[in-house]
């Protein structure tokens, strides 16, 4: 690029945030989270060499419980019960010292960090290595150069200046902390500040614009932080990850013979995989931090370079930069252009000819670019696993849910701000604006690649179960960029204010509600779905199907099946409380836009934008007629309501049902409800795309939105109709003025789900549309001409929209339907939980008979052969003080055999309930015979007892069974 | 400068040599501060090491990549280490005569100095054309490069001549361990 090019317009790098400061903060949180929980592995492992217990404990009584601790914040099945906490209770050790130690261990973290903190600046001006400035300038010259530009920058004290002597370099370097910065001269710009005086004012201004802008504190906790991480966590990490696999190396050549197999759980075949997933996940952390640390910095460059200029540096001293990197980078200038990519990724300034190009064209500082876009996508499921994990551990479950709301926060913020920038940009400049979903894609393409590295999926597994389900997070993702760039292209040109800050920051707000609820469910729900663990069918059909007969079941098999499948994952829609929050905010964000004048601020940034590039931005108000939005909606609910009364005048003709099977009716005649309603929204969001010439997705999202409003209404009229007009009765034959209960119950369950399900209805209508503009001929309609809006009808319509939201909101959040869980509530259905290997059900027959069932069996056979000396003794005569004591021994034994957790493995729980319900019976029996010396009864109990026996015997041979088919060592 | 071997000091011969490029113009006067301020480190070789040392042009809030600036003193202790190091290393004969050879490359002063060995005449000039090279390598004009050189192999046989006058002895104790150089 030539310097003497006319620089485009732009607007000032000042005026919005430049979002790098949280893009630091976010690898504060991520270098302490990880401390956090990567600490787990060394103290864990240490504990454990110190003998007192294993670090298969608390994962013990998991499997023992049948769950699975390699699924992390998987649910376990019998957490809430006083078997799993007596377990957990016999296993941890009150001196166990992994809790508070790992706990404290992200605070060593953190000290050590402050301590760096001080000695990296002390490392860097050490007297061995520098001079003060005092000894090169002893006639004071060059500080009087110097303090001369710090009153340009706008310092307030000169900061402490030392020379480097044995740097040759015509450059320098700030560092130390904000308020206490120090510059170091390079020896090589002393000796060219007569040559080149211009260079030397170039690179102090350079410097004082990172003194300014507050980059020191920021970067150098950063590196304090990623130092001390180093240190205390990530090396000892990898120290305990290579012992285990020496350990494993020599299992498997027999040197040392095997632990026990709760503890050898992830060190089976799968080991491999395992270790490198343990791997990964450091190696992953390392290089996002390192690319995050060295991308946020190019930015930083690039405002320090900037501001110099602005203070009067000259700008062709980039240029020999420019030069300087262009004799550099000559090799691989040849090379694929990807290659140059690549390596600018790693590196912590830009190449010389982007710092160039920076100064006369800052765009790339306003683009959302593909690689942080991914980097930040990768960072949400890092981060909510690492916390999930440590909240797994230490039984804190508000972790969850901390963990999606810092996620989304940090998510929004970082993408967020990156998208808005792009767009205000785009409408400043005028230039052609991105949909905003391409980097959404990086986004969502960061968030499955994030999943992956996690354990989530598996720990010994490198893919989840139903692959597909990955593409979820890239559609949210695109989904996030492009409504967001939307909004803000919108907002940017609407917004009364003259600034722009408060309302970037207020769209970011907005994103974080709505990626909490995305994280919410795709952590709660979503994952589990890709595990391949799905709701049970079995419980929805049986209770659809529930009293109606054979035939009447043969002949609705197909809907049967259709809300038996469909219905139970839909319910995970709105478990999140702020799911239909961030519906609303969705279509309720750009339709705020009209209750605003388009006031001077927004008609200022038109005009003065139209001004630069004339030909492209005209001046208007972005915002069509609010009826072009209107109208779709309203008769996509129009459409709705026919498509209910329809459904309801076919369902009149259908022979009236048995009265047990009602509730098949009301089911079937509710799943017409949701396909009318889809249909109404899908309708007004084609119809509102195809009339909207920008802004698709967000007049598209109104229109589907208020169809299902509006339907609803209309569902709600014609269904109070039923029994009144005889052709719509359908659910009752008496005329009452509004619907039955149970049809009313069938409504409010539905709407939370239907709403969810518009927006994706919407996005895909406006997919389309726009892709066959895009193949189709281009045919460019022109803008309609603006109208004045007429506020006062306006501002009516929003009202009463915003009341309707709002009713449907609140009463989701204070008296749900589906009520308000989080996943470690879930339960997961009987199929679910009996999905495993054979191998983790032998882990867990073994664990639940380590953790209680061998005891309960010492225990039992002891009693037993009490029994059975006490019959040898004398079959004759019994003595029944005695023989009540051993009565009452069994009858202890059943107790706490019926309070430990059941069988893992379904045919030996049903001989162990055999064993316990025969047991309980027989030594209830026959206490009660030997108080009354009922010598027949007595025998009675005894052949009871001995049933129960066998039934125990079986069972003991059952899990054998089990345990030799998963591989485990027989039972010594 | 006090000399206990035979030789040289490097850093006699770089100081002479940066003053003698401030005194004729070729250099500015903060280029001797500089030097001041690098020897203020007693121990050449590790002055020479710190030099030698790769440039991390991607130091945090640095100015990034910038063009080495032709800063003589520094460029001189690396240059002329380097130009000795390479003539008083391509010693032929026998396998003894190079071992001994190398060991004394690297000649140690009490206090960690680097004592340049006696050159040869043949060995001065290689010495100055590799310096020059050097020099005009790191962007130094070469009329510069030429005139310091000069000095450099100026000082470098003087030195040599003043170190056997003041140290006898260890001429002589040098001539019986040393084979013949050059």
């Amino acid at each position: 690029m030539s310097a003497g090019r006319r620089a485009p317009q732009r607007p000032d790098e000042r005026v919005l945030v430049s979002g790098t400061t949280l893009r630091f903060a976010v690898l504060v949180v991520l270098i302490l989270v990880s401390s956090a929980w990567m600490s787990l592995l060394p103290l864990a492992a240490g504990h454990t060499s110190s003998g007192s217990t294993s670090i298969g404990d608390s994962s013990g009584c998991d499997l023992a419980a049948g769950g699975d601790p390699g699924r992390i914040g998987g649910p376990v099945p019998q957490e809430d019960t006083s078997a799993y906490r007596t377990c957990i209770d016999k296993v941890s050790s009150p001196s166990d010292p992994s809790p508070w130690l790992s706990a404290v261990w992200p605070l060593l973290v953190v000290a050590a960090a402050a301590v760096l903190m001080w000695a990296i600046p002390a490392w860097k001006a050490r007297r061995s290595r520098v001079v003060p400035l005092e000894a090169v300038d002893p006639d004071g010259e060059i500080h009087a150069v110097l303090r001369q530009l710090s009153t340009v920058a706008g310092l307030d004290h000169l900061p402490r200046v030392i020379v480097d002597p044995a740097a040759v370099s015509g450059g320098a370097v700030v560092f130390g902390s904000n308020r206490r910065p120090t510059i170091r001269l390079h020896g090589g710009l002393i000796v060219r500040r007569h040559t080149d005086p211009e260079r030397f004012r170039a690179v102090v201004l350079h410097e004082y614009a990172h003194i300014r802008n507050g980059d020191i504190t920021l970067t150098y906790l950063t590196v304090a932080l990623w130092r001390a991480f180093l240190g205390l966590v990530l090396l000892p990490y990898l120290a305990v990850l290579l012992t285990l696999a020496v350990w494993m190396a020599l299992f498997f050549i027999g040197v040392r013979a095997p632990l026990d197999p709760e503890v050898m759980r992830g060190l089976g075949g799968d080991f491999p995989i395992v270790l490198v997933k343990l791997l990964a996940t450091p190696a992953i952390l390392a290089v996002l931090v390192h690319l995050s640390r060295a991308d946020v910095l190019r930015t930083r460059e690039t405002y320090a370079d900037l501001a110099a200029v602005r203070w009067g540096a000259d700008p062709r001293i980039w240029t020999g930069a420019a030069h300087l990197a262009d004799t550099s980078d000559s090799g691989p200038r040849r090379t694929h252009r990807a290659l140059l990519t690549f390596r600018e990724a790693w590196r912590t300034h830009p190449r010389g000819e982007l710092r160039q190009e920076s100064l006369s064209d800052p765009a790339p500082l306003y683009a959302a670019r593909a690689l942080p876009m991914f980097l930040t996508g990768v960072l949400a499921p890092l981060l909510d696993f690492q916390l999930s994990l440590y909240g797994a551990v230490f039984h804190l479950g508000w972790l969850d849910n901390g963990a999606w709301a810092l996620s989304a926060v940090l998510v929004a913020g970082v993408a967020g701000t990156a998208l808005w920038r792009a767009a205000i940009n785009a409408v400043f400049t005028g230039r052609r604006p991105s949909s905003g979903a391409r980097a959404g894609l990086w986004l969502g393409a960061g968030m499955a690649a994030g999943e992956l590295a996690g354990y989530r999926v598996g720990l010994d597994s490198l893919l989840p179960a139903f692959p597909p389900a990955l593409l979820l997070p890239v559609c949210a993702g695109a989904f996030f960029g492009w409504w967001t760039t939307q909004c803000a292209r919108l907002w940017s040109r609407t917004w009364p204010g003259t600034a722009l800050r408060p309302v970037l920051i207020l769209g970011v707000l907005v994103g974080s509600v709505l990626l909490s609820s995305w994280f919410a469910w795709w952590q709660g729900y979503g994952v589990t779905f890709a595990n391949g663990l799905s709701p049970s069918t079995q419980e929805m059909r049986q209770s659809l199907t529930n009293g109606a007969a054979p035939a009447e079941v043969a002949q609705q098999d197909g809907i049967i099946t259709a809300i038996s499948t469909l219905w139970p994952p839909m319910t995970s829609f709105t478990t999140w409380p702020l799911t239909l929050v961030s519906v609303a905010l969705l279509w309720l964000t750009p339709l705020a836009a009209w209750a605003v004048r388009f006031a001077d601020g927004a008609r200022q940034r038109s005009t003065g934008a139209a001004a630069k590039t004339a030909d492209r931005l005209p001046e208007q108000n972005p915002l069509p007629p609010l009826g072009q939005i209107l109208l779709p909606g309203l008769l996509g609910g129009i459409l709705a309501t026919c498509v209910v009364a329809g459904s309801m005048a076919y369902m009149h003709t259908w022979p009236p049902p048995s009265l047990t099977a009602r509730i098949l009716l009301i089911w079937t005649f509710l799943a017409w409800v949701f396909i009318a309603l889809l249909t109404g929204a899908a309708v007004a969001g084609t119809t509102a795309a195809v009339r909207g010439n920008s802004h698709r997705l967000l007049w598209a999202l109104i229109a589907a939105q208020i169809a299902v409003l509006v339907g609803l209404a209309g569902t709600i009229l014609v269904t109070s109709l039923d029994g009144c007009v005889p052709q719509l009765s359908t659910l009752r034959l008496n005329c009452q003025p509004h619907p039955t209960p149970s049809t009313w119950l069938g409504l409010r369950l539905m709407v939370g789900p239907v709403l969810v399900l518009a927006v994706p209805v919407a996005a895909i209508a406006t997919a389309a549309v726009t892709g066959i503009r895009r193949i189709g001929p281009t045919r460019q309609s022109p803008p309609p001409p603006y109208t004045q809006p007429q506020p006062l009808r306006t501002r009516l319509v929003l009202a009463v929209l915003g009341v309707m939201v709002t009713v449907i909101t609140l009463a989701d959040l204070i008296a749900p339907v589906i009520p308000h869980s989080t996943p470690s509530d879930a339960r997961l259905t009987a199929e679910a939980r009996n999905a495993g290997s054979p191998r983790l059900r032998a882990l867990q027959v073994y664990a639940w008979e380590k953790y209680g069932g061998l005891e309960l069996a010492r225990r039992y056979v002891t009693a037993q052969t009490r029994m059975k000396d006490l019959l040898l003794k004398d079959p004759r005569h019994i003595d029944e003080s005695e023989g009540i004591s051993v009565c009452r021994q069994l009858q202890a034994v059943t107790r706490d055999a019926a309070d430990y957790f059941p069988v893992p493995d379904a045919r030996a729980q049903v001989h162990w309930n055999a064993f316990v319900t025969g047991n309980a019976q027989g030594s209830r029996n026959c206490m009660r015979a030997l108080k009354a010396s009922d010598g027949p009864k007595f025998l009675g109990s005894v052949e009871e007892l001995t049933k129960a026996m066998h039934a125990y015997a079986s069972m003991r041979e059952r899990n054998d069974k089990v345990m030799r088919a998963g591989g485990l060592p027989e039972r010594s | 400068m006090t000399l206990n071997h035979a030789g040289v000091c490097l850093r006699d011969v770089v100081e002479d040599a940066v003053d003698f490029a401030v005194s004729h113009g070729f250099a500015p006067p903060e280029e001797r501060r500089l030097l001041d301020a690098l020897l203020r480190d007693p121990n050449d070789a590790r002055v020479v090491r710190r030099l030698s040392r790769r440039r991390r042009h991607g130091e945090p809030l640095g100015f990034g990549a910038a063009e080495v600036a032709g800063v003589l003193g520094p460029l001189l202790m690396v240059a002329v280490t380097g130009s000795v190091t390479t003539v008083t290393t391509s010693v032929t004969g026998s396998l003894y005569a190079r071992l001994t050879a190398w060991l004394r490359r690297v000649p140690r002063h009490p206090r960690g100095v680097d004592q340049i060995p006696d050159l040869s005449r043949d060995q001065l000039r290689s010495v100055h054309d590799l310096i020059v090279e050097q020099l005009v390598r790191s962007e130094i004009p070469e009329a510069t490069a030429h005139a310091v050189a000069e000095r450099i192999s100026g000082s470098l046989a003087l030195g040599g001549e003043r170190g056997r006058a003041v140290q006898p002895d260890a001429e002589e104790e040098n001539n019986e361990d040393r084979p013949e150089a050059g």
